[in-house]
């Protein structure tokens, strides 16, 4: 992983680069015309370490390095190895390619429609999709134009989301289940690792979350290294958290916290924190934070951390803190977190008006804009080149005639108001994205 | 007093130079923790290129006026503004790089060399966006690769991707 002011740097150059390259238009299109002439060039005098090659590669969009397969074996090789691919699609993921849920699905199928409906995308743009014809699941990665078909689960699933552990690197697919047994429902939670798994397996830590279906109330799910955390609140108050490693799947469950740290008043909301689930409250301009230091163990951590927000005026707090949710009903879950996360000593705030203030509170000072860029984040997703075993290329897309225009439109609303019940978690997750 | 630091580039040209400015190479800064930067220190870089690094180094050296009056706000927005003038200041550099590809590779090979994390990533992506639309063959002779690849191979690994080939 690259350390995250590495990283915002390279946002930023990216960012510098694509003003440019909009500002240049004209110019560039010249030159794309003399992409022959290039050809007679000289090459370059010096050799160019191969740490240092790996670098520019990672800047490369997914196409350009589909192509540069064919290089050499040696090319191929770093393009296709795990490490390579994980590096590229850190960098890839920062830079701005489309806007979530921008995968309308026109693909893998001979009429150009709308086959399928989108259960998640993950920050990288890899998609869980469920065909509406024969209701068959698949992972679909829109960067390499490859799909993995998937096994039904046993039962009928509510809920599919996945995430990569990033031990082993590997993507777990979870998937919440519900049926009925002598007018009972019963919830039952199934994982499938992708690419390895040929059928669901049940998840040992199916019987904590027996009440987390549609009937219930809904969760935030945070994400922090190797594990996701199902966190329940209610009235702002801490019902249940449970945490599921992704390495081992094993799941432990909080459902108080430790006594002395919050008064009753406090009004709790949870978010990762340097990697690990924390709950946070704010106090006369102070952000009180209670880190779960080892969520195996049920261990917080001895003492508050609390930190001054003296770099902002009260205005400015107030609209850290309150956003006004677009649809009252859709984004109930959402509600009063602004405060999104804390990597690397950096806290960040997001305002009302769109600016992001992000806190060194290490050094107790706020950093410039220059070195973060953060407009775009979990607004925006990126691309990857990670595949998986017994992905298979997906059908040709056939052009589009203008007449089915309005037909696509209709089609493309149906869409989204059926993404209505995915909305709140998909914004929980580009809020504690890792 | 700003502490002052004599580089001599591998021309033998000598530049002056304020410890802030070229701590921000984490070599140097190694060299002058440990306390083997004294007197003149030298590097294997060009003066042609040098200038460059030294350029790049005095422009992300923040230079914030700051005023006492100002609250946060306004601050924050004198920052801004900065920062809109260091982008500006970023794309006149890479059309100058852009246009010159020897002191491109030249300045790519300093800024790995003397530890330049930002200005090694800018580079990077500078080279990747002249390069993304690039055809195999003319990727192969501008880094002078050997494709050691047999048609077979080299058609069947193509037809994979076949879409990526096309502009």
């Amino acid at each position: 992983m690259q350390p995250l002011r590495q990283i915002y740097k390279a946002i930023e150059a990216a960012a510098a680069t694509n003003k440019n390259k909009n500002k240049k238009k004209k110019k560039k299109k010249k030159t794309e015309k003399s992409t022959l002439a290039s050809i007679t060039e000289p090459p370059l005098n010096h050799p160019i370490p191969t740490d240092v090659m790996t670098d520019i590669l990672s800047f490369l969009p997914v196409k350009s390095l589909l192509r540069f397969r064919c290089l050499s074996k040696e090319w191929r090789d770093l393009i296709e190895d795990r490490r390579f691919v994980d590096m590229h699609k850190d960098r890839g993921g920062s830079r701005v390619i489309k806007p979530r849920f921008g995968a309308a699905s026109n693909f893998d199928t001979d009429k150009g429609e709308d086959t399928f409906r989108v259960l998640f995308e993950d920050d990288h743009g890899l998609l869980l999709l469920k065909k509406k014809v024969n209701k068959s699941y698949h992972i679909r990665n829109p960067a390499t134009r490859q799909i993995l078909d998937l096994p039904s689960p046993s039962f009928k699933s509510f809920l599919m989301f996945m995430f990569q552990d990033q031990y082993t690197g590997l993507y777990k697919v979870f998937s919440f289940n519900y049926h009925y047994r002598e007018n009972i429902r019963s919830e039952v939670c199934e994982i499938l690792t992708a690419g390895i798994d040929d059928r669901w397996r049940p998840l040992e830590a199916s019987e904590h979350l027996q009440d987390f279906g549609v009937t219930a109330e809904r969760f935030l799910l945070i994400r922090t290294y190797g594990a996701i955390h199902m966190v329940k609140i209610r009235e702002q108050k801490l019902i249940k958290a449970v945490s599921i490693n992704l390495k081992n799947e094993r799941a432990a469950v909080v459902n108080t916290l430790p006594q002395g740290f919050f008064s009753d008043s406090d009004k709790l909301s949870p978010f990762n924190w340097e990697g690990k689930l924390a709950f946070f409250t704010i106090v006369n301009m102070e952000l009180h934070v209670l880190v779960l230091e080892d969520y195996m163990k049920q261990r917080f951590g001895e003492r508050k951390i609390v930190i001054p927000l003296t770099f902002m005026d009260e205005e400015e707090l107030q609209s850290a803190l309150n956003t006004k949710p677009q649809n009252e009903d859709e984004h109930q879950m959402i509600v009063n977190i602004r405060l999104e996360l804390a990597k690397d000593g950096i806290v960040i705030f997001r305002l009302n008006n769109g600016d992001t203030i992000a806190y060194d509170y290490i050094e107790s000072r706020i950093i410039r804009s220059l070195d973060m860029d953060l407009r775009y984040e979990g607004m925006y997703i990126g691309e990857c080149l990670t595949s998986f075993n017994g992905m298979r290329a997906e059908k040709q897309q056939q052009k589009q005639e203008n007449s089915k225009k309005p037909k696509r439109r209709r089609k493309q609303k149906r869409q989204k108001s059926s993404l209505k019940h995915h909305l709140p978690l998909f914004n929980m997750l580009s809020y504690f994205w890792l | 007093m700003a502490i002052m630091y004599a580089l001599k580039s591998s021309d033998n040209e000598i530049f002056e130079v304020e410890q802030k400015v070229i701590e921000q190479s984490e070599t140097i800064k190694k060299m002058i923790e440990d306390g083997a930067a004294t007197g003149e220190i030298p590097l294997q870089v060009s003066s042609k290129t040098l200038a460059k690094v030294l350029e790049w180094c005095k422009q992300r050296q923040h230079k914030t006026v700051e005023n006492e009056n100002d609250d946060n706000k306004g601050k924050r927005k004198k920052e801004r503004d900065e920062d809109d003038d260091i982008k500006e200041w970023e794309n006149k550099f890479s059309d100058e790089l852009k246009a010159d590809k020897d002191v491109l590779f030249d300045l790519l090979l300093a800024s790995n060399y003397l530890d330049l994390p930002a200005l090694l990533s800018f580079l990077c992506q500078l080279v990747a966006d002249m390069v993304a639309g690039k055809m195999p063959e003319e990727i192969r002779r501008m880094f002078n690769i050997e494709n050691d690849f047999t048609p077979e191979e080299e058609k069947a690994i193509t037809a994979e991707h076949g879409w990526a080939f096309q502009p």
